[in-house]
């Protein structure tokens, strides 16, 4: 029989078990729900965003205004700067980024930052929050990290010992095909349907979830498209060997059932918790405390400095001339910093060595690596939010500059100050780029299909066609 | 057609086979009976090409089965046990296929008539083979083995699972084609099938064939005095 006619076969089997078609479809009916998601949850945070940044502009144009008309507050510095202005700053969205929503529930993609320091707009997130490495949210990442395997095992785990159980692999081989040929046949086919299956599902999503198409897009879904199949092929690779080596298909499907558990379920459970025992985070009520105690000492800086004002201009009675209330405000504010800075610093640093260390310990578990990868590809992973998170520190010491500068120098704000407000430009992820960074982890995974189907090949070899013979042994 | 010569088979300790010297001529339908372990499953395995002997000779048609096995192959159709097929196809389909992997395309009516000589119903060619009685997945087999028009045929215990009617169908069909000529080798639990079907009877035990007998010398009585006496033997 010509190749061609025992794929068509193979085809024509699977159209006609109607369980294997109905379940494909399914489940590329919930990569498209999980792509319409994903779009609602980008479209959400988009218009949040834009909304806070309307907000800024006409505030800043008002203040503007203001400042040209002579009023007090907008033309002073420290007002501005501690009591009226905050700017939004909005990490900019990546291409298919509804696809792999990743870590964004968890670390933040918008922050406020006003001329206060910075522990001001990082502790309005959760800096000690677990990263979240293994599960992501309801997204088109997770449903290929967490369902695909089962589909592909469903369709893959007998492929060898169901066969031979129905008696087609002694038939098969008797009516004069190679056993070994056969399955491959059979396997090719199953992995096609399988992998056409996988990008419709990916393709359609992608189309539902995104905006805004570009030459990255292309890129990003070329990368998806290619991970997704290495991901694929590595759990048909692994079902075939399961098959191959099981007397039954009951042993079959438990084996492979064990080995989605220990592989998606377990393994990055582990290297989560792994993860935070090697590298703990710090305490979040030491954080609070140390704030607390340092703005108390503030306060009382403020209040002691006030006092020694007023001692050194008896001539004035009420209220402390602006200029130097805000001066105050801009000493003390620094002195909060230099106290819950380092914390911060301990913070940031555990994370970035939790991801250094997630970023080994994913080559145990396929599905840790194809989630990471995934995640980068689309610009959602915790790598991309530090890179936010560093130039939003960075912006806003040029932000806080601006200011602190002028409030130091008892400089007053003038309209066109306000034309040259620092700006912020989020770091973007070019489409190579991300395609490059995924490289790595997917030769890793393609060299462990290359082995797994290397034995696979070695067993189909010496296939045994019938599970009959009661001296053969059974153990293979 | 179907002869072994001092035929072996040994898996590390065990001696699956011992020196089994057995033929087979056209028009014959041979039953080796035993107890599970005895060896027939593996004297069809070898026939088979499924399993190389360990010294000996087993031919198909003056074909070595070793030595060339694709063309004795070619020589062979083969039932296994349970014929479970494909379940989502029909019986039409089912035969379709496996005629197609013999390399054989057949018209419809072609297969229709194999399925018909086999015994299967008009009404059972296009339902899925799902729905089938074990009885009638049996018939399924032979249908396949009726499109290989081959020279001999291969059973391994075939009527095991199948009530007395579907199972003296069965042997009907089994007799209709060694009536065309087929040499039929056939492993079996069940001594009166063998006596009814059978034309020879091989009793084994241990991998030894220990008893022998022409099908008519023999009564369905004495037939299990001599089965139950090579199983005390030691």
């Amino acid at each position: 029989m010509r190749s061609w006619d025992l794929l068509a076969a193979e085809f024509n089997l699977l159209r006609r078990e109607g369980v294997v078609i109905a379940v494909l479809v399914g489940f590329m009916v919930t990569v498209l729900a999980a792509g319409f998601a994903g779009r609602a949850a980008i479209e959400d945070r988009r218009i949040t965003a834009e909304a806070a940044l309307q907000e800024y502009r006409q505030l800043v144009e008002s203040l503007a205004n203001q400042a040209a008309a002579g009023s007090d507050t907008a033309r002073s510095a420290g007002a501005v700067a501690f009591s009226v202005l905050s700017v939004p700053v909005v990490k900019a969205q990546t291409a298919l980024e509804a696809l792999a929503i990743g870590q964004g529930d968890l670390l933040a993609d918008t922050y406020f930052v006003t001329a206060r320091g910075a522990y001001h707009f990082l502790t309005r997130t959760d800096p000690d929050n677990a990263l979240r490495f293994t599960v992501g949210s309801f997204d088109v990442a997770f449903l290929l990290i967490w369902v695909l395997p089962l589909l592909v095992i469903g369709v893959l785990f007998d492929v060898v010992v169901g066969e031979r159980e129905r008696g087609v692999l002694a038939l098969a081989a008797v009516a004069g095909a190679s056993p070994a040929r056969f399955v491959w046949h059979k396997w090719c086919a199953r992995v096609l349907v399988l992998s056409v299956s996988c990008w419709m599902s990916i393709v359609l999503a992608a189309a539902v979830a995104e905006t805004s198409w570009t030459a990255t897009t292309a890129w990003v879904i070329t990368g998806w498209l290619l991970v997704a199949t290495v991901y694929l092929l590595f759990w048909a690779a692994l079902a075939l060997w399961i098959s191959l080596r099981s007397s039954t298909t009951e042993s079959a499907a438990m084996q492979c059932a064990g080995a989605w558990l220990l592989l998606v379920v377990l393994t990055p459970a582990l290297t989560n918790v792994g993860a935070s025992s090697i590298v703990p985070p710090p305490s979040r009520v030491e954080l609070t405390a140390a704030l607390r105690e340092a703005t108390e000492q503030a306060d009382k800086q403020i209040a002691s400095e006030r006092e020694q004002w007023f001692f050194d201009h008896p001539d004035i009675k009420g209220e402390m001339d602006r200029q130097a209330y805000y001066q105050t405000v801009a000493r003390s504010e620094a002195g909060i910093e230099q106290v819950v800075a380092p914390l911060l610093e301990r913070f940031a640093d555990t994370a970035n060595d939790q991801r250094r260390i997630v970023g080994l310990l994913k080559y145990l578990s396929p599905g840790t690596l194809t989630f990471q990868t995934l995640t980068g590809l689309s610009g959602t992973d915790g790598r991309v939010h530090a890179e936010f998170r560093a130039a939003t520190t960075e912006f806003h010491g040029r932000w806080k500059d601006f200011f602190v500068t002028r409030i130091e120098r008892g400089i007053a704000l003038e309209k066109e100050d306000f034309a040259r407000l620092p700006l912020f430009v989020s770091p973007r992820l070019g489409g190579g780029e991300a395609l490059v960074a995924a490289l790595m982890p997917m030769v890793a995974l393609l060299v462990l299909v290359s082995a797994l189907l290397a034995v696979c090949t070695r067993r189909l070899a010496a296939l045994a066609v019938t599970g009959r013979d009661r001296h053969a042994p059974q153990e293979r | 057609m179907l002869e072994a010569s001092g035929l072996s088979k040994s898996y590390g300790e065990v001696q699956a086979l011992r020196h089994l010297d057995l033929r087979v001529d056209p028009g014959e339908i041979y039953c080796l009976l035993g107890a599970n372990g005895a060896g027939k499953t593996t004297t069809l395995n070898i026939f088979l090409g499924f399993v190389a002997p360990t010294a000996g000779t087993a031919r198909v048609d003056q074909i070595d089965v070793v030595n060339d096995p694709i063309a004795a192959r070619r020589r062979i159709a083969y039932i296994p046990e349970t014929v479970t097929l494909y379940g989502a196809l029909t019986g039409l389909e089912n035969l379709d296929y496996f005629a197609r992997l013999s390399g054989q395309r057949h018209a419809t009516e072609a297969l229709r008539g194999f399925l018909a000589q086999a015994g299967l119903s008009t009404s059972a060619h296009e339902r899925p083979l799902g729905t089938y009685s074990k009885g009638m997945r049996q018939k399924v087999g032979i249908a396949i083995a009726i499109a290989r028009d081959a020279a001999a045929l291969l059973l391994d215990e075939p009527t095991s699972g199948l009530d007395p009617k579907a199972s003296n169908e069965f042997s009907e069909q089994i007799a209709a084609m060694a009536e065309r000529g087929a040499a039929i080798l056939m492993a079996t639990h069940d001594l009166f099938r063998a006596r009814e079907t059978g034309t020879r009877i091989g009793i084994m035990r241990d991998g030894q064939l220990r008893r022998e007998f022409n099908a008519r010398d023999i009564g369905h009585r004495e037939l299990e005095d001599e089965y139950l006496k090579t199983m005390q033997e030691g």
